[in-house]
């Protein structure tokens, strides 16, 4: 075991420390390690190189001499293997070591582990007792939130059992593109293999655990559908409601109020989903009344029928 | 996290450990092995590994000097090695997603340290291309503040918003736990408005102000609450409405006998939900939900 770290290390040194591209001979003849049949020393470094790669180490393929066809080498570039943030001041070394904590004892522990150690190897003094934070609020974050990172990272397809409207577990394929929490709720955003669209998922709605599916870089975030998703959603449609005076607040927070008589306030709301719009407004019985636009007061009104017909 | 192999894990371990040793000389090998979460005897193994590796040669010139007989470290001749590693993409969205965490934590607490961890942030946000985002959270920064005022023993007052009575009060209440529950965060506190125990959902809460402090903190004790159990019928968006109910699993027929505490957040509930929500057998629930619904209507005509 300790042989095969020992080379891994001093490949890696080797391809570090080099200014031009080390052909694969090369490697074999100078690096230590490299040893046995000619075959099993390729296989050997195939597999090298796919265990450096997944621990975040670029390996770049090229040739020194772009004007002759001579053999590619490798080699890695200092720029790229090196810490992103080298220029850190001590209060930001320490709110990064506290983001680093909240996650510690939770499921993304092992990353936050890993992280901290890479910036404390910047040697900087962190004012660590500055800065009182004993109580961290941590939300619950559900156990698929580590593999869908994963998978984001590496490209992988995920697959998992998602309740429909329904409320009936159905197969999900997805090509993870984001990760964001909104409102105390995780979401996944990608493309659905089996539609062929962008769909956003909510992670409480898994009925299962997500699991990666297929090999890394399955697919390339297609970023013509995100573009157009993501302006899909800041497209908005408006209400015009009375509320009566008094009543209605969080409708109100939502909306631009004037007076409409003394006992009802005409509010101007923007929305996204209608279907969210029509339980609101019905959430508040008589206190609140659709204006315009005319489908939304019809929406309102049939809904209202169908429910007097059923408890009649 | 990617669950590596052992030798893996020891690769990544030596490459962390050499620019970590340059800055930290003389570091004992005890705090050494617990800051990289290892054994001392693992830890004096890899850096007998490392001590074998350097440059191609390896001549003593090449190779990197690591001491550690003594029980402290030090470490010579590591240049290739010097730099910190890269941080991986989960590295980054952990960091990312604490420092949000830690944002709506220290809201309004560190007025200088917001700016920051805001700047920090668009930093690390834009390292993970906008594929990990937490939006800042109200609700944490309200649990922060009420924790400390739990700590710190101190009434507070408050202005809360009961969406079932559409109404917002402002009380007075003196904190005693908060509670997660079915996804919601609650906070159980003695209610000085009522002179009773009460439970609120902390995303309806605002806090106004910090009061007086407390000579013996509250005594919890749950009062005994009315239940009533009503049996409904769920059709159309069955998980949309079976979240708002809080209704675990749905049987396939959509039939749920449903424990309620309070009728008029129910009557709220299948009104916004309609028509997909029908009441059973209440009889009187049932004339109630009706002529509601007759009277919303008669806003129209």
């Amino acid at each position: 075991m300790s042989q095969k770290s020992e080379r891994l290390v001093n490949l890696t040194i080797a391809l570090l420390a080099t200014k031009r591209y080390l052909t694969k001979a090369e490697i074999f003849k100078t690096v230590a390690g490299y040893d046995g049949e000619p075959e099993a020393r390729d296989r050997m470094f195939e597999r090298d190189k796919d265990d450096l790669r997944s621990l975040g180490i670029e390996i770049e393929l090229g040739s020194f001499d772009p004007l002759f066809e001579d053999e590619a080498g490798y080699r890695i570039k200092p720029e790229k293997y090196s810490l992103q943030l080298n220029q850190l001041s001590p209060t930001q070394l320490m709110l990064l070591s506290h983001a680093s904590l909240a996650w510690k004892k939770a499921l993304l522990g092992e990353s936050a582990h890993t992280a901290l150690r890479k910036l404390k190897a910047l040697g900087i003094e962190s004012d660590f007792e500055n800065l009182a934070v004993d109580n961290l609020v941590l939300p619950e974050a559900p156990a698929d939130v580590p593999i869908i990172l994963d998978a984001i990272s590496e490209k992988r397809l995920l697959a998992f059992e998602y309740y429909n409207a329904h409320s009936q577990p159905q197969s999900r394929s997805v090509a993870p593109y984001r990760l964001y929490r909104r409102s105390g709720y995780w979401y996944l955003l990608g493309l659905d293999v089996a539609k062929s669209e962008i769909r956003t998922f909510r992670l409480d709605r898994f009925a299962a655990t997500a699991s990666t599916s297929g090999p890394a870089g399955a697919f390339d975030v297609n970023q013509e559908l995100l573009s157009e998703h993501l302006a899909n959603q800041c497209l908005t449609s408006r209400a015009s409601i009375a509320i009566r005076k008094g009543r209605g607040n969080v409708l109100r927070a939502l909306a631009t109020i004037t007076e409409l008589d003394s006992d009802w306030d005409l509010c101007e709301v923007s929305y996204q989903d209608q279907d969210w719009l029509v339980r609101k407004i019905l959430w508040q019985c008589e206190d609140v009344k659709v204006i315009s636009p005319p489908e939304l007061q019809q929406l309102v009104i049939s809904k209202l029928q169908h429910l007097v017909a059923l408890h009649a | 996290m990617p669950e590596f192999s052992a030798p893996l894990k020891e690769v990544a371990r030596m490459l962390d450990l050499v620019p970590y040793l340059s800055t930290h000389s003389f570091i004992s090998l005890k705090t050494l092995a617990a800051e990289f979460d290892v054994t001392e005897k693992e830890m004096a193994k890899e850096l007998t590994t490392l001590s074998m590796c350097g440059l191609p040669g390896y001549t003593p010139y090449e190779l990197i000097e690591v001491f550690f007989e003594s029980g402290f470290v030090t470490i010579n001749n590591h240049d290739p090695l010097d730099l910190p590693r890269a941080l991986s993409f989960t590295e980054i969205a952990t960091l990312l997603l604490g420092l949000e965490i830690l944002r709506d934590s220290l809201e309004g607490e560190h007025p200088g340290v917001s700016d920051e961890i805001r700047d920090l942030i668009e930093l690390l946000s834009n390292l993970s291309e906008g594929a990990v985002a937490a939006e800042s959270d109200s609700t944490i920064a309200t649990v922060a503040e009420i924790t400390r005022a739990i700590e710190k023993r101190v009434a507070l007052s408050i202005s809360y918003h009961s969406t079932s009575k559409d109404q917002v009060s402002q009380r007075d209440i003196e904190p005693l736990e908060i509670i997660t529950s079915e996804g919601h965060t609650y906070l159980s506190a003695y209610c000085r408005l009522a002179q009773s125990f009460r439970r609120f959902r902390v995303d309806r809460i605002s806090v106004l102000a910090s009061l007086d402090s407390l000579a013996h903190p509250a005594v919890h004790a749950d009062l005994p609450e009315e239940v009533v159990i009503v049996e409904l019928e769920i059709s159309g968006n069955r998980r949309a409405i079976s979240e708002e109910l809080g209704v675990k699993e749905l049987d396939p027929s959509g039939i749920v006998a449903l424990p309620v505490f309070s009728s008029d957040w129910l009557l709220r509930n299948v009104l916004a939900g309609a028509p997909d929500i029908q009441v059973l057998a209440d009889q009187p629930l049932r004339s109630e939900i009706g002529l509601t619904a007759r009277k919303v209507l008669a806003l129209y005509s």
